[in-house]
């Protein structure tokens, strides 16, 4: 270890190492890709460590990683360097427009729920459009504020919003569907 | 009363009360009358509710050993980049620091340092009175220069050493003020007269420039009426002594344009 970098390295290991595990998962959750999620969760790692410095003490350092984590992430999959796996489901509805079903009679919340499988859950937010996914995960499942959410996805809060709004409605509208076809 | 796209929009922000207590209210005024919007923000909390709830049940593999340690030996990597950036930015400050010492080492060795007038004029009389032979007793004036570079081991430049109406006597070894320097005795009718040759001594203090036909010099005389006409050049200081300014006028001269000329 260097002389120069110890205590800088020592303090980052103390915050970081908790955080493996979430940043994996968050990983696995992105690219579903195993190996990919190793190497992506492992740049984190090393690119949050060169840019340590950079982290202002006292602000949310989970979402600072995750902020980088995204970035790393986006960037693979604009250099075209890999794709995350599409899992088909050809209920998914295209376009993101917001269109109105027609009420049913019974009440939806109750249609929608019953029988969900995790599986068919998971389904429904591989089929979403990427941009949408992106929000859905970071917002839904990671948890994370709009805010931090937009910081990690590099565009407006209002846009957040309206990504996670339009992806959970495009899920609820593949599971009605999917159930409807039971 | 907003739009129902507006609305939509900002539903996840809505149902997670992350709107202000004004757009809250706005929105809740807007889906207890839209049946569209409120059927929307029912569905929305019962997949945000399941996506929850799901993320507490799934079983995802637990990360490999692997990435931590393949991460710290990334960390490794960026601390002996950083070690050597700070070596090279030490080793670069210490160069400089070198550098500096050198160039300051160097300019104070190369200083011009004061002729030093009095002892010249004393070592003159000494030399005068006790009648000590010279170091390199010769008439010819080319061998005597021959002599005192050798003997100095300094770069002085070559001089003609001939003086007109002089004689010379010989060449001496001598130290002024810790150095060694040269002095040349030329016998000029009954008079003596010396030509101090000092390597480096070319500055003369606080003794005033004058002038003689357009040539500085510096001038002093002692107490026993001995006198000095001073010049210097680059690389020496030059000093004619004699027993009057008149008697050395014209070896002065003579020497100070043979030394102006042969230094250029």
């Amino acid at each position: 270890m260097s002389f120069f970098g110890r205590g800088k390295r020592g303090e980052f290991e103390r915050m970081a190492k908790p955080f493996v595990k979430s940043l994996y998962h968050a990983a696995l959750r992105l690219t579903r890709q195993n190996e990919w999620a190793e190497d992506l969760t492992q740049d984190t790692l090393i690119r949050a460590y060169e840019r340590f410095d950079l982290f202002q003490s006292g602000t949310n350092f989970r979402a600072w990683m995750f902020t980088i984590l995204m970035h790393i992430y986006l960037n693979d999959c604009e250099r075209g360097k890999r794709r995350p796996l599409t899992t088909s489901f050809d209920t998914c509805l295209e376009g993101s427009t917001w269109e109105f079903p027609a009420p049913p009679e019974s009440d939806p919340a109750e249609l929608l729920t019953s029988g969900l499988l995790d599986d068919q859950l998971q389904a429904a937010l591989d089929a979403l459009p990427e941009e949408f996914r992106l929000a859905v995960i970071l917002v839904d499942i990671e948890d994370m504020a709009y805010q931090e959410a937009a910081d990690a996805l590099h565009i407006p809060i209002g846009t957040v919003r309206s990504r996670v709004s339009r992806g959970r409605a495009q899920m609820r509208r593949i599971l009605t569907r999917k159930q409807q076809e039971q | 009363m907003k739009k129902c796209d507006e609305v939509l929009d900002n539903l996840p922000a809505y149902i997670d009360k992350a709107l202000t207590p004004d757009e809250q209210a706005e929105i809740e005024a807007h889906i207890s009358q839209c049946a569209g919007c409120r059927f929307e923000a029912r569905n929305q909390q019962e997949i945000r509710r399941h996506l929850r709830s799901f993320v507490q049940r799934q079983r995802l593999p637990s990360p490999s050993s692997k990435i931590w340690s393949n991460a710290r030996r990334g960390f490794n990597r960026q601390d002996g980049h950083i070690t050597r950036q700070y070596q090279m930015r030490f080793g670069l400050a210490g160069a400089c620091l070198l550098l500096v010492f050198f160039r300051l080492a160097w300019a104070r060795f190369n200083a011009p340092q004061i002729f030093p007038v009095q002892e010249a004029l004393q070592d003159f009389l000494n030399i005068k009175q006790g009648r000590i032979m010279p170091d390199f007793p010769s008439s010819d004036p080319d061998s005597a220069s021959a002599w005192l570079r050798k003997e100095l081991h300094a770069s002085i430049p070559p001089m003609n050493l001939s003086l007109s109406q002089c004689r010379l006597v010989g060449a001496y070894k001598v130290r002024l003020n810790g150095n060694d320097a040269g002095l040349l005795l030329y016998r000029e009718h009954a008079n003596l007269i010396g030509l101090f040759i000092a390597p480096r001594m070319s500055q003369f203090g606080n003794i005033p420039e004058e002038n003689i036909d357009g040539n500085p010099y510096h001038f002093q005389k002692n107490a026993s009426g001995l006198a000095l006409y001073g010049w210097g050049n680059e690389k020496a200081g030059f000093g004619v002594v004699g027993r009057s300014s008149e008697d050395i006028h014209t070896t002065l001269m003579n020497a100070y344009e043979q030394s102006s000329a042969t230094s250029h």
